[in-house]
């Protein structure tokens, strides 16, 4: 899916270029220039105001009902806090539905979804249920999940890959305390690749609210991240530690990567996600690289060779990505 | 949505103006392609990428020579560092070719480094390193043609700027100091396109967005400061309501050239709107000035259809409002109070807005 050069945002280096093949004469440079960095228009003014002031608006708002419970006012019968919690959240699921899926709606179910936890945490405090903090994290996430499917709404779906990937660190720190580490990298691996793969499926098949690139390229980082540290120890280490789980890790980062590089020249030209792919193995070689030279040669001279060999990796890097955005006409955002 | 209009936008426009013929569209794309071949895509990712690594690969270089000339020989490090950044911006002059230029950039911090390090034993005055870093950084940013380098010589002139003005140990200096910050950066965003079309076309966007960094960045530790609870710093202290209401005024007067700019009347509805919510956001938070600056560089931002930088000041203004409501001297029940007033307030204002003003009546004719 490459784009149309002339769909490719207006920078100052573009009409340079434009004006110097003479396409654009000296003084229709000057007006190009005035309208690439014009202010957007009224109307956009507006939308933006609008969305600043209700996301800045409810995260106060939302603080601010978490800082009362968190308060733990003791004149309040516990009755009373249910009752102020659950009137909040059914006041924002009516809010939601009302107002349907524009925007606004949009952020007052996530404002209802985000105070299901403090109401399971006033449940737990007014009961002493005795429940570990990663069971709240579980039940706050199957709690809010139709809303989360009904929404049709990115952040809201990063909140509750949020909130599973929490319950699962705290169910390996607080029930499986001495439980390879790397089997939790795999799982969060797993669940954030599994969330990444869905958005690009359907993404691909047009689903207009999965359109934008912000949320799979955080999808892509939550993915790879976990897979990185399995496998950098690795490579720290130069031994396997922690069994089999753990050069499946590798496995999967190199999988991960060929695919990753298979969707940028089959499905959508992606320079984000390619220069992600690269940081990593840039990371790994310098690290088994280092090893060697450290081993090898005297001090002063690794320390002179080392840097010899990041420039020439770097240098490598960003002509390959120069090379498949230049024949791939992919946008540089 | 894209903030940025496209090229094809622009041209359209121009056409539509009168100012290009109209088989203009063909010959831009000949020219485009021609472009595309030659010319280099780095977005800010990939820009990231190059400056984290010339920075390790520099750190492995400061060990080398440590190693080399050892660790007391000051001099030597002054004169090689001087030779490093000399020879470096020389070379990154004659080619932009990747893996020397990627060379040069590492050599270039390394030079500097050096520079720093000698010219502190040297001088053995903190204020006489400061000054001759910030000679060497503005030397650079002139000198040096690489955004990544520009980007990174900025940072450091300004933070030297900042470590010249807190030497008298009287932070109204600093202050001032970051007031100016925040007058560049909003004069340079609010005459981008002029500036662009000048000699220094290239300095712009590295030099904006550094000073933006090490703005909100000092602005949010000079706030810290003030707490008195994580950092403490010798001087005189200053009331930082006082930075608040200069920042208050710059950001007041951005908003009234973007109205003006919009063909809103400042005097009417829309205007006093617009100047009364930020006058009375200062008002609210006149000892965290970090929220009316970052909403400040938001509109800027937003005026000049840039996508890092809103980022940059969502994330500030987020950071801020933390502070501020950390700041409170109030309980648990009061800070609650005082969250959902003032998010109400917000949200108020949007409605008013909404109603006020229609999509309709905004529509760009």
């Amino acid at each position: 899916m490459t784009k149309d050069l002339l769909d490719l945002d207006a920078t100052p280096e573009r009409l340079q270029a434009l004006a110097a093949a003479g396409v654009l004469p000296p003084q229709v440079m000057e007006r190009a220039l005035e309208l690439a960095v014009a202010s957007p228009p009224r109307a956009w003014w507006r939308r933006f105001l609008s969305t600043t002031l209700m996301g800045l608006g409810a995260l106060l708002v939302l603080s601010g009902v978490i800082y009362f419970f968190a308060f733990n006012w003791a004149a309040l019968h516990r009755f009373g806090k249910f009752g102020l919690l659950m009137a909040a959240i059914a006041a924002a699921a009516l809010t939601a539905w009302h107002l349907g899926e524009r925007t606004s709606g949009q952020f007052a179910l996530l404002f209802a979804a985000v105070l299901v936890g403090p109401l399971l945490a006033v449940y737990g405090q007014a009961y002493q249920t005795g429940a570990d903090p990663y069971e709240l994290f579980l039940g706050w996430g199957a709690l809010i999940l139709p809303w989360v499917i009904l929404a049709r709404f990115g952040p809201l779906w990063l909140f509750e890959l949020v909130l599973a990937n929490t319950a699962a660190i705290l169910f390996w720190d607080q029930v499986l305390d001495d439980a390879n580490p790397t089997a939790l990298q795999l799982t969060l691996a797993a669940l954030n690749g599994a969330a990444w793969i869905a958005h690009e499926l359907l993404s691909y098949r047009q689903v207009s609210w999965l359109q934008g690139r912000w949320l799979p390229r955080i999808l892509a980082v939550m993915a790879l991240f976990p897979l990185m540290i399995a496998t950098e120890k690795l490579a720290i280490d130069l031994e396997v530690e922690h069994g089999p789980l753990q050069v499946l890790c590798t496995a999967l980062l190199c999988g991960t990567l060929a695919g990753m590089y298979a969707f940028h020249r089959r499905v959508r030209s992606e320079l984000f996600f390619l220069t992600l792919g690269a940081a990593c193995v840039l990371t790994l070689v310098t690290t088994l690289v280092g090893h060697a030279v450290f081993d090898i040669m005297p001090d002063v001279m690794a320390f002179l060779f080392m840097p010899l060999v990041l420039i020439g990796e770097i240098g490598l890097v960003v002509l390959w990505l120069r090379h498949e955005a230049r024949s791939r006409g992919t946008e540089d955002t | 949505m894209a903030l940025k209009p496209s090229l094809r936008e622009v041209l359209s426009r121009l056409r539509e103006q009168g100012a290009l013929a109209p088989d203009a569209e063909p010959r831009a794309m000949t020219a485009m392609e021609a472009y595309w071949r030659s010319a280099a895509a780095t977005p800010w990712y990939v820009r990231v990428l190059i400056g984290f690594g010339a920075w390790m690969a520099a750190c492995f270089l400061i060990g080398f020579f440590g190693l080399l000339l050892g660790l007391r020989d000051e001099m030597a490090f002054f004169i090689l560092g001087l030779i490093l950044c000399g020879a470096t911006a020389g070379l990154q002059r004659i080619s932009s070719q990747i893996f020397l230029s990627q060379l040069c950039l590492a050599f270039c911090l390394t030079g500097q480094a050096l520079f720093l390090a000698g010219l502190a034993e040297i001088t053995d005055s903190a204020s006489g390193t400061a000054l001759g870093v910030l000679l060497l950084e503005l030397a650079l940013l002139f000198f040096y043609p690489d955004r990544v380098l520009r980007f990174l010589a900025t940072a450091g002139a300004a933070l030297a700027l900042l470590f010249l003005a807190y030497q008298p140990r009287i932070l109204a200096l600093v202050d001032l100091t970051l007031a100016g910050f925040a007058a560049l950066l909003h004069l340079l965003f609010l005459h981008q396109a002029r500036f662009q079309r000048g000699r220094g076309a290239e300095l712009l966007s590295p030099v904006t967005f550094a000073l933006a960094i090490v703005f909100l960045g000092a602005l949010l530790g000079r706030c810290f400061v003030h707490l008195g609870r994580e950092f403490r710093l010798e001087g005189s202290e200053s009331p930082l309501a006082i930075l608040t209401l200069g920042l208050a005024i710059m950001t007041m007067y951005t908003a009234a050239r973007v109205l003006q700019e919009l063909g809103i009347e400042v005097s009417g509805t829309a205007g006093a709107t617009v100047l009364a919510s930020l006058g009375l956001t200062a008002l609210l938070t006149l000892n965290t000035p970090g929220v009316i600056a970052s909403a400040g560089v938001l509109a800027l931002a937003f005026h000049r259809r840039s996508v890092v930088m809103l980022g940059l000041g969502v994330a500030f203004l987020v950071g801020f409002g933390v502070l501020y409501y950390y700041d409170l001297s109030l309980s648990l029940l009061a800070k609650s109070g005082a969250l959902l007033g003032s998010g109400l307030v917000l949200l108020g204002l949007r409605l008013f807005i909404l109603r006020r003003f229609p999509a309709a009546s905004v529509e760009v004719p």
